[in-house]
């Protein structure tokens, strides 16, 4: 019912936009801004960027207001307006691989936190989901991440709903490697074992 | 169920995406194994920690920088609009009909410009060499009393224009074909292999008759016979 009553008010406001209404465009960005960025801040390392892919992906929909479709569903598009506009970046960067000497340091810093101490798992987490591969990543962030339903993710990534299920799982074995290690460490150090082999 | 079938349900299992017989299958499998239990666990884990992750948010001026981009977007728009001439969508009749009827008439014109012309000078062709053969393309109608030959070609590929200056000619051989017996009451033999004469219609409207009928002379020895085909 929760469901049906926004796509209700997204229909609504989408409707309003196509009348010139100013008001309810800003309505719809505050909206969408933040569940985008939450998506799109993680497929792109960079904040600027992906704020500026989220920039462009209402633009894009502002530009094409009138050709929205009220049949689909509202968020199925503009999430795909996003993912694409974020894959180009992607795209982009693999062809022109830019190099910032701040990131570099900053990096070696955070390298050194790392294996020093054992990391807090979400940011352990977040590292993960970064290095994943780019198909499984979306596909594990828009379901697990955004809790959107399967077939929603299936609509937005344009694959058959078993695609996503196998991605989605994949996606989480692959997260289960990378943090059971990190878990077995920290379970071992609030117990105390792994302090008593330091001392050692 | 066997281990690695389960282990590669845990992570359903861990988020309640199974069926319910399935479920209940893998939860028996973990009261009695250990191993799948402990990466039970992790993915249990691994699902409560997604909710420990930060939520990324935009900046707090991201707003107003998208308004200003949209009130360029409108800007340039407007301004576009306001120095370009107005195009209008055009019509149905332009968009479709118009290309199709250009197309035709450009085809008409070649056609007619290019196709083989007909001669229609009995006169001419009686004087040929051509016209004393038996030559497929002729359709001949010879007089007794008269040696000479009325001699009409019909070529391949006529051109509409001659069509339209033919038809009364066209007219009077075709009933001549239909009724050899009255013409041959006119003072004309009508030889022909094709037994079965062509309708009025057939003959008529077809463009490329190939008409190889010899009209023989009354008292000549033997009228050659040649194949009538249209």
């Amino acid at each position: 019912m929760a469901k049906e009553t926004e796509k209700d008010l997204d229909y609504s406001l989408m409707q309003a936009v196509q009348r010139g209404d100013m008001v309810a465009f800003n309505n719809l960005v505050d909206r969408y801004k933040d569940r985008l960025m939450n998506v799109i801040g993680r497929m792109l390392s960079s904040t600027e960027e992906a704020e500026d892919v989220v920039q462009e992906t209402f633009v894009r929909v502002y530009q094409h207001r009138q050709s929205f479709n009220f049949q689909h569903c509202f968020s199925t598009w503009i999430y795909t307006i996003a993912l694409n506009l974020a894959r180009n970046e992607l795209r982009k960067r693999k062809r022109f691989k830019f190099l910032d000497i701040t990131d570099m340091q900053g990096a070696e810093v955070e390298l050194a936190v790392e294996m020093k101490l054992p990391s807090r798992i979400p940011q352990v987490l977040e590292a993960a989901i970064q290095n994943l591969p780019e198909k499984y990543r979306t596909a594990f962030m828009l379901r697990d991440i955004q809790e959107m339903p399967y077939e929603e993710v299936a609509k937005v990534l344009n694959v058959p709903l078993g695609t996503v299920k196998s991605r989605v799982n994949r996606a989480r074995m692959m997260l289960k490697e990378v943090l059971q290690p990190r878990m077995e460490e920290q379970h071992a150090l609030s117990k105390g074992t792994l302090f008593a082999v330091s001392i050692l | 169920m066997r281990c690695l079938k389960v282990r590669s349900l845990l992570s359903a299992y861990s988020s309640g995406e199974l069926k319910e017989s399935v479920q209940l299958a893998v939860s028996e499998h973990l009261t009695a194994c250990a191993g799948c239990r402990q990466s039970a666990a992790f993915y249990r884990t691994l699902a409560e920690t997604h909710t420990q992750l930060p939520t990324k948010s935009v900046s707090t001026d991201f707003n107003n920088k998208l308004l200003n981009r949209i009130a360029q977007e409108r800007f340039a728009e407007t301004r576009s609009r306001a120095w370009l001439p107005r195009t209008e969508v055009p019509s149905f009749f332009m968009r479709r009909v118009a290309p199709v009827f250009v197309t035709a008439s450009l085809v008409l014109a070649v056609a007619i410009t290019y196709a083989p012309q007909l001669e229609d000078s009995p006169q001419q062709m009686l004087a040929s060499d051509q016209v004393s053969m038996l030559d497929d393309s002729y359709l001949t109608a010879q007089p007794k009393a008269n040696p000479n030959m009325l001699a009409l070609q019909m070529r391949p590929g006529r051109t509409i224009a001659h069509m339209v200056a033919s038809t009364q000619r066209t007219v009077r051989i075709t009933n001549m074909m239909l009724s050899p017996e009255s013409f041959a009451g006119d003072g004309y033999t009508v030889a022909s292999s094709n037994p079965t004469p062509a309708s009025f219609a057939e003959s008529f409207y077809r463009l490329r008759p190939i008409v190889r009928m010899y009209v023989a002379p009354q008292g000549a020895s033997r009228s050659t016979e040649v194949n009538a085909t249209y």
